[in-house]
């Protein structure tokens, strides 16, 4: 009936094969604000099925909390309607026709209670307190194409790599590699390496001797560099990440503060003078890479 | 034939219960989503992907929604639970004088 109208081609429309007791008209749940769900399955194992029907007259109560609780109490409980008005939640219209169905008809003025005040009581604690499911009992809606529910794995993986760790050392490679290239550059244009003496070797050996000279030059450049540069991206990755965690906020500001500290720790190593100064200026120099980046 | 309706009821019942449960579900839901994307994503967008500190912040308000949403619910059902016993002893000695 119209458990078909809302679970259209879901597993709970195919367990349920009840109707609802004396009702007139088939009661018409409209469409939930999302286009529609995955796929459903939701087991309340402590609610149902405990309590017989007990069949107190009681006239419920037309207001509904809809996260918390579900009031069907009589009408002279004030206090636990004035508790209700208190709280300012919104009913959702939807939920007035459920609570249709939760009444029974008319039968000469008596109507029968759907749900006890004990079972209320405990279906909101186990709609509160119960988020602990299995995955596949999630209902997420769909809204602009397929829902697709990450692995344990997946996040694992994805956490791992979006982590603090393994971005300072992402950086401190890359680092290490353009301090190369640097290195070399430098290198190449002003070769510091003095002239041998040309009295105990011939012009050929002279020759390879400088080449040797100036590769090693090369070589210890591309190294220092290298080291520096991994250093600086190392450090300024790290505090940058770790910065922008604590804050929670993605910002031009991490840069800053995180070039900062970098040219304080370099700065630091010539005196607490030049440390302020590289503080500053490398400050500075992110601030711009940043803007000029993200524009 | 009483045994069928009460068949029927406590059908009826879960079905009720899991319609119910669907509808604050996804309040909840759609709440939640409202909630902390106005709080941790500005509204200028540099970038499609999630920033690190946005996904910080994101997890930090889904943990906290739902914390807050359980203690409130515990607390509010616990208030109603007293003032249904209030209720009972107050019609318990209504009976009795």
């Amino acid at each position: 009936m119209f458990a078909s109208h809302v679970f259209h081609g879901s597993m709970v429309a195919e367990q349920l094969a009840c109707s609802l007791p004396n009702k007139g008209d088939p009661v018409s749940i409209p469409e939930p604000s999302h286009s529609g769900f995955s796929h459903l399955r939701i087991m309340p194992d402590n609610v149902v099925g405990q309590q017989s029907f007990s069949g107190i007259s009681h006239f419920p109560h037309p207001s509904i909390l809809v996260l918390l609780h579900i009031n069907l109490a009589p009408p002279s409980s004030d206090l636990k309607t004035s508790l209700l008005r208190a709280v300012q939640v919104p009913s959702i219209s939807s939920l007035t026709s459920i609570q249709e169905a939760a009444m029974s008809e008319d039968d000469g003025g008596r109507r029968t209670m759907f749900f006890s005040h004990e079972e209320l009581d405990r279906l909101a604690e186990h709609m509160v307190g119960s988020l602990h499911r299995y995955r596949e009992n999630i209902v997420i809606p769909r809204v602009a194409g397929p829902v697709h529910v990450k692995t344990r794995e997946e996040k694992m993986v994805e956490a791992a790599f979006e982590s603090c760790t393994f971005k300072s050392a992402m950086s401190c490679v890359i680092g290490y590699g353009l301090g190369a290239v640097i290195g070399l550059f430098s290198a190449s244009v002003g070769p510091t390496v003095p002239l041998p003496n040309e009295k105990t070797q011939t012009a050929r050996e002279v020759s390879a001797s400088l080449l040797s000279r100036v590769l090693r030059e090369m070589k210890g450049t591309m190294l220092s560099y290298g080291k520096n540069f991994a250093l600086i991206g190392a450090v300024f990755s790290a505090v940058e990440c770790t910065i922008e965690s604590y804050r929670g906020k993605s910002d031009w500001k991490n840069g800053t503060y995180a070039g900062a500290v970098t040219g304080g720790v370099i700065g630091l190593r010539a005196g607490i003078k030049a440390g302020v100064i590289g503080a500053a200026g490398f400050a500075a120099f992110s601030t711009l890479i940043d803007y000029i980046m993200h524009r | 034939m009483a045994g069928s309706v009460q068949q029927q009821m406590e059908t009826a019942k879960l079905q009720l219960v899991q319609e119910l449960e669907i509808e604050m579900l996804s309040d909840l839901y759609n709440r939640m989503t409202a909630a902390c994307h106005k709080k941790c994503i500005p509204p200028r967008y540099k970038d499609a992907e999630l920033g690190k500190g946005e996904a910080v912040c994101l997890d930090r308000c889904v943990a906290k929604y739902l914390d807050v949403h359980e203690r409130i619910g515990k607390k509010l059902t616990q208030l109603s639970m007293q003032d249904e016993d209030f209720m009972k002893k107050m019609q318990a000695e209504q009976s009795k004088s």
